[in-house]
């Protein structure tokens, strides 16, 4: 080691290039800071709500593509762009002025006339470039962490939503255990005087209706499915004619998504305080117009929310179906049934928006990972080509070519299905950030990037040992 | 046994380019100059020295180490100044010394200071407003700063006006006297017959032939140009029985060669004719190595 590394030329290097590398890590800081900081979860959901109006059938699968938290907003708008362009413009400038510009210039004969040698001049300037990316990407991680905590106070788990505040206010207890304690203080309250009282203070919190409020509430603390959930048996001891239910409610959910799953397990988590309200009552099917599907659909919410992040991408393809089949479900229910989806709707959206203001520490962390690592394959294309070539010119052609045209072959490749292909062929198909926050599959993409940058530099320094130099 | 030791050295660039089999010693504490025209090869043998590039074949050697294989211990031994001045992007030239020093792992200045003064170089000034001479005098003391025993310089005075070149000839001599032994290039004759103890002449990549400075400085034989007044002094002089180099008919002049020797004799015949002016035709390396390359 310390036959590779050579203090004084780092220190020197650093020296005459720190201010470039500060301006660009300030840029990052500025753009990643933004990005958190103007994050509205409010205005996400109801992009969201867009969307699934518009695209109808086939919103289920885009919108479950589409990651509407903070760390999914983050991995489209910073790491999708600014965490890829801007490291690699300094990368580029950088790495061409390590070795290629010296030695085409001449100033590389006086480093060269002392008796360090060439492998140690090399190897310095490559742990010069690679520590000023990583030291790049880490106070970038560190500026976003304060600054999510700042805005958005969620990087130590989710922050109190503005309902919980009010209610905690209200019964002078910690925000935090109302948080922790949702259903408990809210919809289990056994006095329901107080109860009234909480859920108006909690629904003009939230600015929406008490009913939409309480929808929310049951998407948001369902209750404890092991203790109190009905199977079908309960249902069929209550009167429900399941097979009835099944088809007139649920095949045609299942149909629309194709949600492979038995009817008991959809039903499980089935609200059970609704179901003891009306358990005296015989015709399960009369008793419950007004909840019963909201309720159904809210089970299932509840259901896969742990399961399968899809989960909201599919209920509100249901939802679309629903609007696009109104006949349907007027001629066969009645409007109640409709109100029961609009409920849903709305309280998916209050939903929604608490689930905007979640922020996955780890997917954050492996976000920042991935940007690194595809900074570091760049940075050994372009160290690379800095040592192989002695004129500026030609380092300057490869060593910025190469990546700039991967970055331009990626972006051709999105305009159409037909351009594909060109995916291939980009070294930036390796870092998808929307592949780490949908869940995908990425732990071999970031091993190969970090195998290009090991085996570029290695190339680069060995290169450089072995070339002839005009100095 | 010679401290720089060149063998059988041989750098094909293709199209006749580069030099070709090169064979040079060069003793400890002489100053050896290198005289060829622009792409003669001068430079690529002196990068062969520093361990800048790889031969095709046949070996460089610096107190027997091999100059590609061991380039940086032979650093130990060898200071450069390099024939095309770029300077790191340091600012000043005080920033420039300061971080040659510590790569050299220099502790004091005062060496660096002194060559400063005697060169009338302000260190203070920025790298890139300096002169062209400011600059060549900063490369210098950037490469005579570690004081080492071999001093390689790619022609270190272009740039230099004559009387800043005369004061680095000066310096370079007192590190001659110092024993150094000095390795330099140049395309200037008089340069290298002032400094130097040994001269190569190199062309096409090839060196022509080694001469020793001395011998040129002491050679014996001289040669004198004559003008006579009239035209009958001119022709009773042209039949006398000496070594004439070249007859002027037309401007009454003769050039004759005489020997240090005879030169007593030569002025008692000279003293019957009626002369114009005299003078003597300094015999340099320049006309040395036309002569060599004339044959």
């Amino acid at each position: 080691m310390k036959d590779l590394f050579n203090k004084t030329i780092f220190k020197q290097t650093f020296k005459s290039n720190w201010k470039l590398w500060m301006i660009f890590t300030a840029i990052l800081c500025l753009f990643i800071s933004i990005s958190i900081a103007v994050f509205d979860p409010i205005a996400m959901s109801r992009l969201r709500d867009m969307f699934a109006g518009l695209m109808g059938d086939e919103a289920g699968e885009t919108i479950g593509a589409i990651n509407f938290t903070l760390t999914g907003s983050l991995a489209m708008m910073f790491f999708g762009m600014m965490a890829v362009v801007l490291p690699m413009i300094y990368i580029l400038i950088t790495a061409n002025s390590l070795i290629a510009s010296k030695v085409d210039r001449g100033s590389m004969a006086y480093t060269l006339s002392t008796p360090i040698k060439r492998k140690t001049v090399a190897f310095t300037q490559a742990a010069y470039l690679v520590s000023m990316i990583v030291s790049m990407f880490t106070i970038i991680a560190v500026v976003g962490l304060v600054t999510v905590q700042i805005s958005h106070g969620s990087v130590f788990g989710t922050a109190p939503t503005a309902d919980a505040r009010a209610i905690a206010r209200h019964l002078n207890v910690s925000a935090s255990t109302v948080t922790n304690n949702l259903r408990e203080k809210t919809l289990d309250n056994p006095d329901p005087e107080a109860r009234e009282r909480i859920l108006e203070i909690g629904a003009e919190a939230r600015m929406i209706d008490v009913e939409i409020y309480i929808a929310y509430l049951e998407l948001k603390a369902p209750t404890d499915s092991d203790t109190n959930v009905p199977t079908l048996s309960d249902f069929e001891e209550m009167g429900v004619d399941v097979d009835w239910l099944a088809s007139k409610m649920m095949v045609s959910m299942i149909e629309a998504r194709q949600i492979n799953t038995d009817m008991a397990q959809v039903i499980r988590p089935i609200n059970s305080a609704n179901l003891r309200e009306t358990s005296d009552r015989a015709n399960f099917a009369e008793a419950f117009p007004t909840n019963v599907l909201n309720t159904i659909l809210f089970g299932m919410a509840a259901q896969y929310l742990e399961l399968d992040p899809m989960v909201f991408g599919n209920i509100l393809a249901i939802q679309t179906h629903l609007n696009n089949n109104r006949d349907y479900f007027v001629s066969d229910f009645n409007y109640e049934l409709l109100r029961g989806a609009m409920l849903l709707q709305l309280a998916t959206s209050q939903y929604n928006i608490d689930a905007g203001y979640e922020f996955d520490v780890g997917e954050f962390m492996l976000l920042m990972l991935g940007a690194l690592l595809f900074a570091l394959a760049t940075a050994g294309i372009s160290f690379f080509f800095s040592c192989f070539f002695n004129l500026s010119k030609h380092s300057i052609a490869l060593g910025t070519g190469i990546p700039v045209g991967f970055y331009l072959l990626e972006t051709i490749s999105s305009l159409d299905n037909s351009l594909n292909w060109l995916r291939y062929v980009s070294m930036n198909t390796l870092f998808s950030p929307s592949t780490i926050t949908s869940g995908g599959v990425f732990w071999w993409q970031f091993l190969v990037l970090g195998s290009i940058a090991v085996v570029l530099f290695t190339a680069a320094i060995i290169k450089f040992k072995k070339k002839d130099l005009p100095l | 046994m010679s401290l720089v030791k060149i063998e059988n050295l041989t750098k094909d660039y293709g199209n006749g380019r580069g030099i070709f089999d090169v064979n040079l010693e060069i003793q400890k504490g002489e100053a050896f100059g290198f005289v060829g025209t622009n792409g003669a090869g001068k430079t690529t043998l002196i990068r062969h020295l520093m361990g800048f590039i790889k031969p095709d074949s046949g070996t460089c050697q610096i107190n027997e180490l091999d100059c590609w294989g061991n380039s940086h211990e032979v650093k130990n031994f060898v200071s450069y100044v390099p024939g095309e001045i770029a300077f790191p992007d340091l600012g000043t030239g005080t920033a420039f010394f300061k971080a040659q020093a510590d790569l050299l792992g220099l502790k004091d200045a005062e060496y660096a200071e002194y060559i400063t003064k005697e060169l009338q170089l302000d260190p203070t000034a920025l790298l890139k407003r300096m002169s062209k001479g400011m600059k060549q005098k900063t490369a210098i003391v950037a490469a005579l700063m570690p004081d080492r025993d071999i001093l390689i310089l790619d022609e270190p005075t272009t740039g230099l006006d004559p009387l800043m070149r005369v004061r680095f000839i000066d310096l370079i001599n007192k590190e001659k006297k110092k024993g150094k032994t000095i390795f330099m290039s140049t395309h200037l004759f008089e340069e290298v017959e002032d400094l130097c103890d040994k001269v190569a002449l190199i062309k096409d990549g090839k060196i022509i032939a080694v001469k020793s400075t001395k011998e040129i400085r002491h050679n014996e034989n001289k040669q004198y140009k004559i003008e006579f007044l009239n035209k009958t002094d001119y022709k009773k002089f042209s039949a006398l029985k000496l070594d004439f180099y070249e007859k002027r008919e037309k401007q009454n002049q003769v050039v004759v060669n005489v020997c240090d020797k005879k030169i007593n004799e030569f002025f008692g015949k000279l003293k019957k004719y009626k002369i114009k002016f005299i003078t003597e035709i300094k015999y340099t390396l320049e006309k040395y190595f036309e002569e060599v390359m004339a044959k």
